[in-house]
């Protein structure tokens, strides 16, 4: 069975950076999800998901963003989406209406920034956020 | 008639044994002649004077004649001739006779005496030589008509009569004499032949429990071949192997042959009974022949089917029986010492050939499994492509070679193809196998350039295998476009077959093995093969041979695949068959060959399984058949996405789950693209909280169309969608 998805997280600016490459479906969308929810400490900021490579992401996956950005909030951490204008999975990511509850942003930078800006630190010393190791594959 | 033929060999054959008489006998014989020569002429002079041609000096000449004849006849019985130096003494007695007569003037009595000389050269000589006598006697039995004055006339005409009775007599005993000689004769031809073709029997035989050639037979064949030469060599129709159970205390047949022989197969006899069961027990062949109409009663395995058994037991080194051969004739028949020690060399032979090949079993099926442990067991599914890999393993079965090959699939449609070969063989060659296929998967799966993978495998094999070399092409190939990037590290090229019939080579990527530079330097070569072309990898097992250049092994595989079927399966078959040249005695050869299925352009029809993972490949068919028929890029993505929502609405209701399917239709109508996904399950109302009512918005958003037909038998969801933007132009 071929492997779908590549997902690499980082420490970035007090948040999580999640690129994910390949395609993100039913088979693999809980996965990815459950990995994603736990890759966050309470310290972060938020996750920045960077779907700038991903090729292909369906209903499944859309609706894994959701939740983990329901949950996110719930944690007072916040969830960012980056899908440039040429992004293979952009149309999608905007049919699907995600906007509407989860931030879209063009670059990792930007969505760093905006992050910092709208979320107050928790307990501060977010330099010490760090991230899991990667890459995963699904 | 063959008395006339006797007639003829008398005098034709020239070199004949003395047969028919001993010298001693011989000797005596003609001295006895002599001796009755002498009475008999001295009786003569009586009445017929020998002073008839000389005178009265015919009388002492007479006498002296007598006298050496009297002499000469103890002579002769004491003396040391032969046959030959007899024959002349016979001829000197007929010379005396015949001048004893001449003296008397052809007197009637002299010629009796040449009865004697007769009967010595039919009596004592050999049938040729005795029958030589016959002229001369005549001729001297004649010599008297030519004397005018012969007196006796009335003894003459009766010794003329009984002269020519007797020549009569002589010739017919010659005659008779021949016959026996030459049945003498061809009896001991006979035997000679029967004792050649006894001895020439007994070394096919022994050639043929012998032959070298069995030792390269695999186990179970090279028991029933002996079985069969043995049973050849025998002439007996049943023959049978038992192996001895130490842990059941009993003999299981191994192999058998002859009518029935399936019965026999894996019987058991206890150890002590049957014919068997005694063999191994005395150690020393048993012979069992059936008395009267009843068939063998002690043979356990054959039963009523044989009425002689012969058997003889397996043993090895100290004399410890490991089994039992024995053959079985349904007609009653002995066998020879010959077939005795026949027997007992083929179960030498066996015996040793079990003990070694029991060991060899062992260590096969550590190789065996081995080596199907690290060669893929099976190719994965590649929509747009046919894989068939083969490999076949060298002349000596037992010895696992180092040749790998592997399938890679990308995540995207894209498929890592890798073939290699690791110099040397044995378990370390092919653990180290093992090892580069489990390093290639991982580096292909950080990286799918060629070349980086190929120098990152180069790095670590000098880093931590010094001094092991090995050849590796790895070949990625893109179903969607046919795109292949490859390099090769020392490997002999890749060769393509196009649609059009025509093979070459691919150039380019080309550097050291592994392995032999602690540097890289690895290149990757590029090409497009078209639809319905197929990309072979193969080792050198199938193109080397000593003795001939590298290009003329290369050539005649270019030449042999523009023969070979489409089929990628077929074609390995037909080319393990047809290009190596040492057939399946050579060296290891792996291959690995890939079609890139040619694209129907007006529709695409698949039938997956309703499991999740099934989307994915779902997604490679279409993206290769929306890609062929010239849809954009951005189009046929979103046309991925409807379809992958309907395929999950498809997968999530399919009923049963397990075996079920669904199947995915698309029409290329020109400017719009019909897609049809049907399953054989039914919808169940959403879940709370589920995200189908997202899917289908998706599919109602992302196409022109979109239609959920539910069924009694499944649901068929119809998606429509423009895919040419001239159509809106």
């Amino acid at each position: 069975m071929s492997l779908l998805a590549r997902m690499e997280t980082r420490t970035e600016g007090g948040a999580i950076v999640a690129v994910i490459a390949g395609e993100v479906d039913i088979s693999n969308a809980a996965d990815i999800g459950s990995a994603l929810e736990g890759s966050v400490p309470q310290r972060a900021l938020g996750l920045v998901l960077d779907l700038s490579q991903a090729t292909y992401i369906d209903s499944a996956g859309i609706h894994l963003l959701f939740r983990l950005g329901g949950r996110l909030t719930r944690r007072r951490q916040q969830l960012r989406v980056v899908v440039p204008d040429d992004a293979p999975v952009r149309k999608i990511v905007t049919l699907a209406g995600l906007g509407w509850t989860v931030p879209h942003d063009k670059t990792v930078p930007e969505a760093l920034q905006r992050m910092k800006a709208e979320v107050a630190p928790q307990l501060g010393e977010e330099n010490w956020v760090s991230s899991p190791d990667s890459p995963f594959y699904y | 008639m063959p008395r006339l033929a006797a007639l003829g060999e008398l005098f034709a054959r020239s070199e004949e044994p003395d047969q028919g008489a001993d010298i001693d006998t011989a000797r005596k014989l003609v001295g006895m002649l002599w001796g009755l020569s002498a009475v008999l002429s001295a009786a003569f002079l009586a009445f017929a004077s020998p002073d008839v041609a000389f005178g009265d000096a015919g009388w002492p000449a007479a006498i002296l004649i007598v006298a050496l004849s009297t002499a000469g006849a103890r002579w002769v019985s004491e003396s040391e001739f032969d046959f030959r130096q007899l024959l002349m003494i016979s001829y000197l007695g007929l010379a005396q006779t015949a001048l004893l007569q001449w003296l008397a003037g052809g007197a009637a009595p002299y010629r009796a005496l040449f009865l004697l000389w007769l009967g010595s050269g039919v009596g004592v000589h050999n049938a040729r030589r005795g029958a030589s006598f016959i002229p001369v006697v005549i001729g001297f039995g004649s010599l008297p008509l030519l004397y005018s004055h012969a007196p006796h006339i009335a003894a003459g005409i009766a010794t003329d009569a009984l002269l020519w009775l007797a020549t009569g007599l002589a010739l017919l005993f010659l005659i008779q004499r021949v016959r026996k000689q030459r049945a003498a004769m061809m009896s001991i031809e006979r035997d000679a032949r029967e004792r050649a073709e006894e001895a020439v029997k007994k070394v096919r035989g022994l050639e043929a429990v012998a032959d070298a050639g069995l030792a390269h037979l695999p186990f179970d064949e090279l028991l029933s071949e002996l079985l069969a030469r043995v049973s050849r060599v025998l002439e007996v129709e049943h023959a049978a192997i038992l192996l001895k159970d130490d842990e059941r205390q009993c003999l299981t047949v191994r192999a058998a042959r002859g009518p029935g022989a399936e019965l026999a197969q894996s019987h058991r006899v206890p150890l002590g009974a049957g014919i068997a069961g005694q063999v191994a027990a005395e150690k020393r062949p048993v012979f069992v022949e059936a008395s009267g109409a009843d068939p063998v009663p002690a043979s356990v395995i054959w039963q009523d089917r044989v009425r002689s058994v012969l058997a003889v037991p397996l043993l090895v080194e100290g004399g410890r029986v490991i089994g039992v051969l024995q053959v079985g004739s349904s007609e009653g028949r002995s066998f020879s010492d010959n077939d005795i020690q026949l027997l007992q060399l083929a179960a030498d032979r066996l015996a040793v050939a079990i003990d070694r090949a029991r060991l060899n079993e062992q260590a096969h099926h550590i190789a065996a499994t081995l080596q199907r442990s690290l060669l893929p067991s099976s190719t994965p599914d590649v929509p747009g492509l046919e894989l068939a890999t083969r490999y076949q393993p060298g002349a000596d079965g037992t010895q696992v070679g180092g040749d790998l090959y592997d399938v890679v699939p990308y995540s995207d449609g894209r498929v890592g193809l890798a073939i290699g070969d690791v110099v040397g063989r044995g378990i370390e060659a092919a653990s180290l196998m093992g090892q580069i296929r489990n390093s290639l998967r991982a580096y292909a799966m950080e990286d799918d350039r060629p070349d980086h993978v190929i120098e990152r495998l180069n790095l670590l094999m000098h880093h931590w295998q010094q001094d092991r070399i090995a050849t590796l092409s790895y070949l990625v190939l893109d179903p969607r476009n046919g795109h292949v990037v490859f390099a090769t590290a020392g490997h002999l090229p890749p060769l393509v077959l196009g649609p059009d019939g025509n093979a070459s080579y691919l150039e380019g990527g080309e550097f050291v093995p592994l392995g032999v530079l602690p540097f890289g330097g690895y290149t990757a070569g590029e090409a497009v093969v078209k639809p319905g072309s197929t990309v072979l990898l193969y080792t050198d097992g199938l193109v080397e041979e000593r003795g001939m250049s590298i290009d003329d092994g290369l050539e005649r595989l270019r030449e042999a695949i523009q023969r070979a079927p489409a089929d990628p399966d077929a074609m390995c078959d037909f080319l393990l068959r047809e290009v190596p040249p040492n057939g399946a005695a050579g060296d290891d050869v792996a291959v690995l060959a890939t079609r890139l299925v040619p694209v129907n352009l007006t529709q695409l029809n698949l039938k997956l399984p309703a499991e999740p993972e099934s989307l994915a490949l779902m997604r490679r068919a279409l993206e290769r058949w929306l890609g062929a028929i010239g849809v954009p890029e951005d189009t046929a993505c979103e046309l991925k996405v409807a379809c992958g929502e309907a395929c999950m609405n498809a997968v999530e209701h399919a009923y049963p789950p397990g075996d079920a399917v669904f199947e995915v239709r698309a029409l290329n109508l020109g400017e719009n693209v019909e897609i049809v996904v049907r399953d054989f399950g039914f919808w169940r109302p959403p879940r709370a909280g589920s995200d189908r009512g997202r899917g289908l918005e998706l599919m109602k958003r992302l196409t022109d169309s979109m239609k959920v037909v539910p069924g009694s038998e499944g649901t068929t969801v119809h998606l429509l969608k423009a895919v040419r933007k001239a159509a809106f132009v």
